[in-house]
């Protein structure tokens, strides 16, 4: 039951009289600005806006966020894009295909100026129309988990460093156990079992029961992460001065779990939710390969790569498009997620 | 006979990112044989020409080499009363011999002849009763052993098994006179005799069916595994299919199932007395490991290895382009397979015709066809039959347009709602994917569907269920000889509806249609009764639709450049395997 987890120290936000020693450092080398010639003027500054004045110099984090607000700005005006090219996502323009093959008529798998990214071989359904979806879907799956399965963890993960005793021994003992379950090897058998317990052969299964699947399954595996952490950060703070100072005036426990403990750990589960957003896109679509993700007809970035798999030869356009914007994705989450933890916690930073 | 559902899956990534995606795709079709809608002519021979061994020469063949096959699948069966699938009849043949046989020489000639037996059967009475075949003299097995017609005898017996149920049941239907052939007699391992009722064997080269009713069928019946001989000594059950007791030119040398099986030759094979088999190569090899694309993708490329292999698996729509160009197209075999898929429409459920012949409407034929390939994977069908069969007539009682006529269903339909439907599909991307061309379509008209995926492994046990819960379901059939006697009866024939296991997918049952069965399969004359099938499948169609036929099912596969005499099989479907050979 040892705390493996690494303690970035605490810190509170917009609290003067616990700002960490650390932190002085690099206040006074980072985000001091330097006049050339004139004396040093010192400003107060939290450490919220400090981190968000390294954010805004990263240019990586620059970078990663505008194509994540788009990418998010995309997927949440995906109508209105239909409304703007007048294609839904699953209309068939299968006239536009080969005979032979089944393959889009044209240049780069049929792009033209009405497919602006070409057509799926064999079904003939817009590509443009089948990412913007698809990524919605995807999107909404990452976040809706990774915003799950954070609450669970910090809720849980609070508790238990918190309680000390029967009740934190309980609490790592079914962290343990949850982490001991293989996650696609549960999804593979709880999705299809759960969908028959709910549904009768006949029955239309609506895609948002699937999607809700997905998520549950996410939170499932995915909270011990931000458990295990958040309860290493909460005893190797409720030690602290700060929290003794507290509990001596007279503050109850969900004082200090909410007011005290909770504002100090906030970075390390932001960072956390940052780089399990990316994890769940990928995870998503790794289902897609088992037969397990999001079903037809709802658009899919997942399964729409493993489908497109074997065109890469025929139509690599149908490949790569799929792939790059999931990779573009991904990436951006992932360097954003870095750049946020160097913000927030620079003892970690290069 | 039934077709793997999920014939292609998706195997290993191969980084093959060519220059293709510039260059313009166009819609002049890669495909050269256009009109290839040919009819088997399927004619019994008793010229003795014709059955006299040695098989005829093939044109600039040579002895030699090892010859092999990539298959995406495993074989499931081997034994004779188990081997249903294709693959594993044409397998089969290199080292099993059954009284008849196909000869054909690739330019769509199919002679029955005998094979084990002198002729393709001897019909004692003229009354289709009585079956008399004569085993050749000099036939051994791969101990030197003669082949006698007791083995003959043997084998039918042991298919009445339980155990072994698997094969096709024409002659022990027959035998029993019942569809329920195994209701009395079980087989040698129940405690039966090891003759089955009906077959006599009057001397060791001599064995005779005797039938109650008429089947004039029976030198196709012949045709089929059923009839190999197997010695009661070397009987291993149903470890049978590990090893067969070989009669043909080959034995087994080493086989791990599912993985890969290697055949060296008989030696104690007499080319004198085989008609059917030239046996060029020295052995074969069958590997079952590749997935489709792989198998394509080696093809293709014709590395030395791969030159004498063929493939018994389709070319994926996403390969077909790298094999339309020169080099490449010389080493495809394609034409049209005996196999016809239909959308079975569960008349269960579905009671009102107006419905059923709207769904026939409502489907977007060249977009569900496409899904899957296009024009290389088939091509539209409006009929029961396949142009393959026998007195195939080519109708269309709906006269829609390929995509669909939306105007005709609603005019069909009129006020009435369409009741919501349920579409099943086998879980693989090429079925996905076909589903949902389906779904699209039938929605644009103005149905309501939900789609189920089913277990592809599981899928026919499914829709086979006479109570499954769906309406809609995808469905290949092949004939089992080039006669429409094998493919209404098992599909349309209402009398034959089990619990489970059904081929009826639509549970059709319509006395007049059953009565006509009757009336069809009595006639003694063939050019009558394929007349009357033709006119049943019309019929069928225009006063029922139970089905919505999809699409003719077609090969297209790829061989090697060393790979000689390589052609679809008229009778299987698929390429043959007993007069290839190693170009040297």
């Amino acid at each position: 039951m040892s705390n493996t987890t690494a303690d970035p120290g605490p810190r509170s936000a917009g609290d003067d009289a616990i700002l960490p020693d650390a932190v002085l450092p690099d206040l006074a080398s980072l985000d001091v600005p330097k006049v050339p010639g004139g004396p040093k003027a010192f400003v107060g500054r939290s450490p919220g806006q400090l981190a968000w004045i390294r954010l805004k110099r990263d240019r990586v984090a620059l970078a990663s966020a505008v194509i994540l607000v788009v990418a998010m700005i995309v997927a949440l005006s995906a109508p209105l894009v239909q409304r703007l090219t007048g294609i839904s996502p699953t209309d068939q323009f299968t006239d536009q295909l080969t005979d032979f093959g089944a393959l889009p008529v044209g240049y780069l798998g049929g792009i033209s100026g009405k497919h602006l990214l070409g057509l799926e071989p064999g079904l003939g359904r817009d590509i443009l129309m089948q990412l913007v979806y698809g990524l919605r879907t995807s999107l909404f799956i990452a976040f809706a988990a990774a915003a799950i399965s954070t609450t669970i963890g910090v809720l849980v993960g609070v508790v238990a460093g918190y309680a000390r005793g029967w009740l934190d021994g309980v609490i790592n003992w079914v962290i343990d156990l949850a982490l001991a379950f293989p996650f696609l090897i549960f999804a593979l058998a709880a999705i299809p079992v759960v969908e028959n317990r709910f549904f009768t052969a006949r029955d239309t299964i609506p895609a948002s029961f699937r999607v809700g699947m997905i998520i549950a399954t996410f939170a499932v595996f995915n909270w011990t992460n931000t458990a295990r952490l958040v309860r290493g950060q909460v005893i190797s703070l409720r030690e602290r001065e700060f929290v003794e100072a507290a509990r001596a005036s007279g503050a109850g426990t969900a004082h200090i779990l909410l007011r005290q403990l909770l504002p100090n750990i906030w970075a390390p589960i932001l960072v956390t939710v940052s780089l399990n957003v990316p994890a769940f896109i990928t995870a998503e679509a790794a289902l897609a390969f088992i037969g397990i993700g999001v079903t037809e007809p709802t658009p899919d970035l997942g399964r729409m790569i493993y489908n497109s798999i074997s065109y890469i030869s025929a139509d690599p356009m149908y490949t790569f498009l799929p792939g790059i914007t999931i990779f573009l994705l991904v990436l951006a989450f992932n360097l954003f997620g870095d750049s946020l933890r160097d913000a927030l916690d620079p003892k970690s930073s290069r | 006979m039934r077709l793997k559902i999920g014939a292609v899956g998706v195997g290993a990534l191969s980084v093959a990112l060519i220059a293709s995606g510039c260059s313009k795709t166009t819609n002049d079709g890669g495909s050269d044989e256009k009109a290839d809608s040919k009819v088997q002519a399927g004619a019994i021979s008793y010229d003795a020409a014709d059955n006299k061994g040695p098989a005829p020469a093939v044109d600039g063949a040579t002895k030699g080499g090892t010859f092999g096959v990539f298959l995406p699948d495993g074989f499931e069966h081997l034994d004779p009363a188990r081997n249903y699938v294709n693959t594993q009849q044409l397998a089969a043949l290199l080292m099993g011999r059954s009284l008849a046989g196909y000869r054909e020489d690739g330019k769509g000639n199919l002679k029955v002849i005998g094979d084990l037996a002198t002729d393709p059967g001897t019909d004692v009475n003229k009354d289709c009763k009585t079956w008399q075949f004569k085993i050749r003299e000099g036939v051994k097995y791969e101990d030197g052993s003669a082949v006698t017609a007791a083995d003959v005898a043997y084998g039918v017996a042991r298919s009445f098994s339980g155990d072994l149920s698997e094969g096709p049941h024409y002659i022990q239907s027959w035998l029993a006179d019942s569809d329920d052939y195994n209701k009395t007699y079980k087989g040698p391992y129940n405690g039966g005799g090891d003759l089955p009722p009906g077959v006599t064997v009057p001397d060791a080269q001599t064995i005779v069916f005797t039938f109650a009713k008429p089947h004039c069928d029976m030198p196709y019946a012949a045709t089929l595994a059923t009839t190999t001989p197997i010695p009661k000594a070397k009987d291993t059950k149903t470890e049978y299919d590990r090893h067969p007791f070989s009669s043909g030119p080959y034995k087994i040398k080493s086989y791990q199932i599912g993985n890969s099986m290697v055949l060296e030759r008989n030696t104690n094979w007499d080319p004198n007395t085989d008609p059917l088999r030239t046996a060029y190569p020295d052995g074969y090899n069958f590997t079952f490991t590749l997935q489709a694309d792989q198998i394509a993708e080696r093809l293709v490329a014709d590395a030395p290895a791969d030159q004498a292999y063929m493939a018994w698996a389709n070319v994926p729509p996403a390969q077909l382009p790298k094999t339309t160009t020169a080099g490449v197209k010389e080493r495809v075999s394609q034409g049209p397979s005996q196999f016809v898929w239909y959308y079975g429409i569960n008349t269960q459920r579905i009671k009102d015709v107006n419905v059923r012949r709207a769904l026939n409407y409502a489907l977007d034929k060249d977009a569900v066809l496409k899904s899957i390939g296009g024009t290389a994977a088939g091509d539209i069908a409006t009929t029961l039959l396949s142009p393959t069969v026998a007195g195939y007539q080519k109708y269309d009682v709906f006269n829609a347009p390929a995509t669909g006529d939306v105007a005709k269903v609603k005019e069909l339909l009129g006020t009435t709602t369409p009741p919501p439907l349920v579409l099943a599909y086998a879980n693989t991307p090429r079925r996905a994917a076909q589903a949902e061309a389906a779904r699209k379509s039938f929605e644009a008209a103005g149905f309501k569907i939900t789609t189920k995926s089913i277990d592809p492994t599981n899928y026919y046990t499914e829709i086979g269920r006479k109570d499954n819960p769906y309406d809609l379901y995808l469905a290949g059939w092949g004939s089992d000889w080039p006669d429409a006697g094998t493919v209404i009866p098992p599909l349309f024939d209402g009398r034959k509806i089990t619990p489970t296991g059904n081929n009826n997918w639509s549970y059709f049952n319509d006395d007049t249609v059953n009565a006509e069965i009757d009336r069809i399969q009595g006639l003694p004359d063939a050019a009558a009764r394929q007349a009357g099938w033709a006119a049943l499948d019309q019929k069928i169609m225009k006063d029922f639709a139970p089905v919505i036929p999809v699409n003719y099912d077609k090969d297209y596969m790829l061989h090697g450049s060393k790979a000689g005499n390589v052609f679809l099989s008229d009778a299987y479907g698929y390429p043959g395997l007993t007069n290839v050979f190693v170009k040297q």
